[in-house]
């Protein structure tokens, strides 16, 4: 006869692979959560031109959605503006010196590596404020 | 709603009110200088077609060697001496997105020069082939290159029969904040579309020190540049073409 308990007893051990699994992921999301640079303006903010949440998840629709405001209809305001972001980002570890936000380590780079995402940006614009 | 967003819009607001009116005191400021051509349009309203911006250069008064209005464009736009522009590339090819071409008439021994950059023509041959719609003309009549859609095909280029374009062969960096370039799209003159939306006028009629050069919105017959279009006689280069370009010259010798 099938026994249930028998059955119980010997996945246990997979119970528990699968707890650990589930475990690991959470545990690696916790890890993805994008460390503001101390030095930067942004780490003196509580929050950005969006609630942090949804920046994680939509700043690449927000940025694509102002540059092409920005570029075809000349609307130059602040919010979702690359260079805004760049400004408020960048780590200033000296006054009046910045590290490129691309650079490894930083705001951009270091969660875009994470995933895998190759960032474009910075072939064309520039990584630190402009001190002109 | 928590108290911590609402904390966190008091502050955006008042980092914005902050901004505004530290920006509204630098325009005070600075305005005194300008030749104010227009009220300055709201950043978050859109350009619309009601204006068209235009330039007049008058040669007669464009000094002999002076090149000061390409030296301010490469300062503002970040191209050429100073910058990071392609190094290994043959000369000829590095990016001018203004020349001052001294013109010789071998018949009378007469010569001028003048300043040659794009001219935004109403009806621009480099919109009209870009493949990809890159190239484009705003409704205030700039015509611009999207570089996030260009992809380097060089058909405008070929196009522009002023020779106004140019192609980055190099990785560059350094650029200026207000103006990304880089390797593999063709870019020209963007009439300081940055310096314009905030109501300010291109960098090379800033800087020309003859006042050479009158910018403006050519649908306001009160503006300055209109008044002078009516009063002194001016053409399109290449007017055969019908392009009904953005950039007019007055004073070029009749051969």
């Amino acid at each position: 006869m099938f026994d249930w308990r028998m059955q119980l007893q010997q996945a246990w051990p997979i119970v528990g692979l699968l707890l650990l699994f589930i475990g690991s992921v959470f545990a690696h999301e916790k890890a993805n959560e994008v460390e503001l640079s101390a030095s930067s303006k942004a780490a003196k903010l509580e929050a950005c031109a969006a609630p942090t949440e949804d920046m994680r998840r939509n700043h690449m629709d927000y940025l694509f959605h102002k540059r092409d405001q920005t570029m075809y209809k000349g609307i130059r305001t602040a919010d979702f503006s690359l260079r805004e972001c760049i400004d408020c980002h960048v780590s200033r570890p000296v006054a009046d010196e910045f590290v490129p936000i691309n650079a490894k380590g930083e705001f951009c780079e270091s969660c875009h590596e994470e995933v895998g995402q190759k960032i474009d940006c910075f072939s064309c614009h520039r990584s630190t404020p402009d001190e002109h | 709603m928590s108290t911590k967003s609402i904390s966190h819009s008091a502050q955006l607001a008042k980092r914005r009110l902050l901004k505004a009116a530290v920006t509204g005191g630098a325009a005070l400021w600075a305005g005194q200088g300008y030749k104010l051509f227009a009220a300055a349009k709201p950043d978050e309203q859109p350009v619309t077609s009601a204006v068209r911006w235009g330039l007049l250069v008058n040669v007669s008064q464009c000094g002999d060697g002076c090149d000061d209005c390409v030296t301010a464009c490469q300062a503002e736009n970040g191209w050429g001496s100073g910058s990071s522009d392609e190094q290994q590339s043959n000369a000829l090819q590095v990016a001018q997105w203004m020349r001052k071409l001294d013109v010789h008439n071998p018949l009378d021994g007469s010569t001028f020069s003048l300043p040659l950059m794009c001219q935004h023509c109403d009806s621009a041959p480099c919109v009209d082939v870009c493949p990809t719609g890159a190239s484009f003309k705003r409704a205030d009549g700039i015509v611009l290159v999207d570089r996030h859609t260009c992809i380097g095909c060089r058909y405008c280029m070929m196009a522009c029969p002023y020779k106004a374009r140019s192609f980055v062969h190099e990785p560059l960096f350094d650029q200026r904040a207000h103006q990304p370039r880089g390797k593999g799209c063709v870019e020209s003159c963007t009439l300081c579309a940055h310096r314009v939306d905030k109501g300010k006028q291109p960098a090379c009629v800033e800087a020309c020190p003859h006042g050479a050069m009158v910018f403006g919105d050519v649908n306001d017959p009160n503006s300055e540049i209109s008044q002078q279009l009516a009063k002194v006689s001016s053409r399109e280069l290449r007017k055969n073409l019908g392009l009904n370009a953005g950039v007019r010259y007055a004073g070029i010798p009749v051969v």
